[in-house]
């Protein structure tokens, strides 16, 4: 065995060059297909990372009613008690009430659909770090009358800055259309321009007061965990506890998300198996013409009692040989240049409107789990065997007779 | 002769050449296929959104995109108006007047949506709306009367016949509330208008909202959709500094990005995969040459021509890939047509994600023929740099050290 492992290696560097190629060809391929997962990967990972955290949280819990018709009066029956509960929860790391309601925001110079956030000022900033989110002007304070907070984009369609008057208008539960003025206290800026302009908060007091509604009615409360892991006990155990309460965790809240989580990792692999399907064809080439330019010899070597069992084998590991040469070097080569993307980000700024839309920003982090580096050494060894098969098979059918014959 | 001779050296060595242009088959194909489905989504994506909101081409007032209201909104001026009718290449201007406001229905509560003063005829004609009608029919620009959408409809708990009442801001800040009778409900295609739109007749929009004789844009039908920008700077020599052309680009920035980036991972993805393929015929073409050198000294002394010798070569691995593209491009081409056809319908999970954008979830996929050429060509052309190889080697040969082997 060890001959025929050092005879192998030996036919590789016969044609320098070749081989060569074919090494090369299999580290670039696996460099930028390893590279290129990793980017998704972390594009991935950061919008989603982005939305539960700006947008979603790990939990929502509503009325029933709310998701089909978000209409007022289906208002949680005891939000209070839920909040309560869940900041005893050693896994939950922030909860947040909210009172929502859909309406006009209207200034002298335009008017807009907006949806209207009643926020508990503190509690919203440890869930979403709203407050560190205002530009200009300031955040929430006990002071004040109707304050609101609107983002950067939809104040410039209104043409207002801190300080300015907008009017909400939004109807209540018995649909009565109520109008009320708010004082701009800040601008906030978001990565997705589409909720800078559809969203505006004030506080649940304000909103609950001028709904005629009492300080416990809620239409949302949202719970941010410390590991996004936990998010479908927790949601099992909330949903035993509030039969009448409807608990949903960020899959439910946004399918999308949670789908392209998990088709992510497929859709990946099948490119890395293209690529590595594409290498093959290069990998067949060669060896079968490493086989055919060597029949004599071949003929030789069987002619002399070299068993076909240790021909296949020298063919399967030469061919091997190619692809371990080239396999871990290029896994190194991008796992190298994932560390560095990393460290230090990719910056997409070309594309940032669009990136924003996806509510992501400009840097991208590449990230790529371990398992997938596995994942990837397994597809390269499968493609390699099945790449040796047919030059070590053709090897076989030779006749030693007709091949020693030839010039 | 020489393509005879390049053709027939093809099959001296059939195994090789089946393998490489196997290699260039499949890679070709695998492309021509994420390209058709990449390319036929943005176009359906583009399309679905352009013809739901503002169209290919509009005339609006100075800086009312940017605002959407209606202080920005403008009067389009008879001479303009004629000179833009008579522009060959446009085949009409649909006006709009739109302005959002709270709409309410009698049992439930109100609700912002979007009131669109329309030419019904008109918006039948170019962007089908009239096909899209569930029940009812659409308002005459002076009727007293609204259609709307159908989700808006079930979300306001009204029906043909009900009446909705509009609470909205007017021009240079007069109110502009009004109560009208329904007299028709259309199914929108796009998930947002459906779920927020309002059709009024033009005429009686301007009268709700006190903007007599205004308009917040007009679309501008070109006759082809795809030279917008030599028009658009056309157009706009024909205005002044109160009202401007703008295109789809202009007015919908972050879908024509959020596509680009898309479309940028694709071709990252097949920048590889051709890298991948580019080694793999290299390697071919390094053996061909390897091992033809002492025919290739053998001619040479016998007194054929260096570039003679060279063309043929050429031709050769030319041909090689040429053979894998023609296979790749008919192999694809059923599988995108049938797609194109029938489009691929989208599960709900990825349903949220498109109406993010607008889209309907479907996708089609392209068999636009400018995917088969420009791929098939960015192969050919990647093989022949390749194939340049082979032709300096020939140059550089010494026939009697490459005889001597």
């Amino acid at each position: 065995m060890k001959i025929i492992l050092n005879i192998a290696w030996r036919n590789i560097w016969r044609n320098k060059l070749r081989s060569l190629v074919v090494i090369i060809s299999i580290v670039l391929g696996i460099w930028a297909g390893v590279f290129v997962s990793a980017f998704s990967f972390g594009l991935n990972d950061q919008r989603k990372d982005a939305l539960l955290e700006n947008q979603f949280s790990h939990i929502q819990i509503h009325n029933p009613n709310w998701k089909d018709q978000n209409e007022m009066a289906y208002t949680l029956e005891s939000a209070n008690k839920i909040i309560e509960n869940l900041k005893g929860d050693p896994r939950v790391r922030a909860t947040a009430p909210r009172i929502i309601a859909n309406g006009m925001c209207a200034s002298a110079h335009y008017s807009g659909g907006v949806q209207i956030y009643g926020v508990e000022p503190e509690a919203e900033s440890e869930i979403t770090g709203l407050s560190s989110k205002v530009d200009s002007g300031q955040y929430f304070s006990a002071e004040g009358r109707n304050p609101i907070l609107i983002g950067a984009a939809l104040a410039e369609k209104l043409e207002v800055k801190p300080g300015s008057k907008v009017v909400l208008s939004f109807s209540n539960a018995d649909n009565d259309i109520i109008s009320a003025s708010f004082k701009v206290r800040g601008l906030y800026s978001e990565v997705s321009s589409t909720i800078e302009k559809i969203k505006v908060y004030v506080r649940a007091s304000d909103l609950q007061t001028l709904l005629g509604e009492g300080a416990e009615s809620y239409h949302e409360v949202a719970a941010l965990l410390y590991a996004e892991e936990n998010s479908d006990s927790l949601r099992k155990e909330l949903a035993a506890k509030y039969p009448t309460d409807l608990v949903e965790s960020w899959k439910e809240l946004a399918p999308e998300l949670a789908y392209s989580d998990s088709i992510m990792s497929q859709m990946l692999y099948i490119i890395i198996g293209i690529i590595m399907l594409a290498l093959s064809f290069g990998i067949i080439n060669t060896m079968l013409m490493a086989v055919l330019e060597r029949r004599k010899e071949i003929g030789v070597l069987m002619s002399v009692g070299m068993s076909k069992g240790r021909i296949f084998m020298m063919i399967i590991i030469e061919t091997f040989y190619l692809g371990l040469l080239g396999g871990p070097l290029g896994l190194l080569l991008g796992y190298w240049s994932v560390e560095q993307g990393a460290k230090n980000g990719l910056s997409l700024e070309v594309f940032s409107d669009g990136l924003a839309s996806f509510g992501i920003g400009t840097i991208i982090y590449p990230n790529l789990p371990n398992s997938f580096y596995f994942g990837t050494v397994a597809i390269v060894l499968i493609m390699t065997l099945f790449a040796s098969i047919y030059p070590a098979r053709h090897a076989l059918k030779l006749n030693p007779v007709e091949t020693i014959r030839t010039i | 002769m020489l393509v005879k001779i390049a053709w027939r050296n093809i099959w001296r060595n059939k195994r090789r050449s089946v393998i490489t242009m196997g290699s260039v088959a499949f890679a070709l194909f695998f492309a021509l296929i994420m390209r058709s489905m990449q390319l036929g989504t943005y176009n359906q994506a583009y399309s679905s959104v352009i013809n739901a909101t503002t169209g290919y081409l509009q005339w609006q007032g100075e800086g009312y995109w940017d605002k959407q209201s209606l202080e920005r909104s403008f009067y389009p001026e008879d001479s303009v108006l004629k000179r833009i009718t008579a522009h060959k290449t446009v085949l009409d201007l649909v006006p709009r007047l739109e302005s959002f406001a709270l709409l309410a229905g009698a049992k439930s509560e109100t609700r912002p949506g979007l009131v669109r003063g329309i030419d019904a005829e008109k918006e039948s004609l170019y962007f089908e709306l009239g096909d899209k009608l569930v029940s009812g029919r659409l308002p005459d620009p002076d009727e007293y009367g609204i259609s709307l959408a159908q989700k808006l409809a079930e979300n306001l708990k009204v029906g043909l016949g009900d009446t909705l009442v509009i609470i909205g801001q007017g021009y240079r800040g007069m109110s502009a509330n009004g109560k009208y009778p329904i007299i028709g409900i259309a199914n929108l295609p796009n998930p947002e208008a459906n779920k927020s739109t309002v059709f009024i007749g033009i005429n009686q929009m301007q009268e709700l909202t006190g903007a007599y004789g205004q308009l917040t844009g007009m679309v501008i039908i070109p006759e082809n959709t795809n030279k917008l920008e030599p028009l658009k700077a056309e157009l706009n020599t024909y205005t002044d500094n109160s009202s401007e052309i703008l295109t789809w680009r202009d007015m919908m920035p972050e879908l024509i990005q959020a596509m680009e980036a898309d479309s940028a991972g694709g071709l990252a993805i097949l920048f590889i995969l051709y890298l991948v393929i580019g080694f793999g015929i290299f390697g071919t073409i390094l053996m061909l040459t390897a091992e033809r050198k002492p025919e290739f000294g053998i001619l040479i002394s016998i007194g054929m021509k260096r570039t003679k010798l060279a063309l043929t070569t050429f031709l050769e691995t030319s041909f090689l890939s040429l053979v894998g593209i023609i296979i790749g491009s008919l192999l694809s081409l059923p599988i995108s047509w049938y797609y194109h056809l029938n489009p691929i319908k989208l599960g709900a999970e990825m349903e949220q994600m498109t109406e993010e954008y607008g889209m309907e979830p479907i996708i089609p996929f392209s068999v636009d023929p400018s995917i088969w050429l420009t791929h098939g060509s960015i192969v050919l052309f990647i093989s022949m740099l390749l194939g340049l190889y082979a032709v300096f080697s020939i140059f550089k040969l010494s026939p009697v050290k490459a005889m001597r082997r």
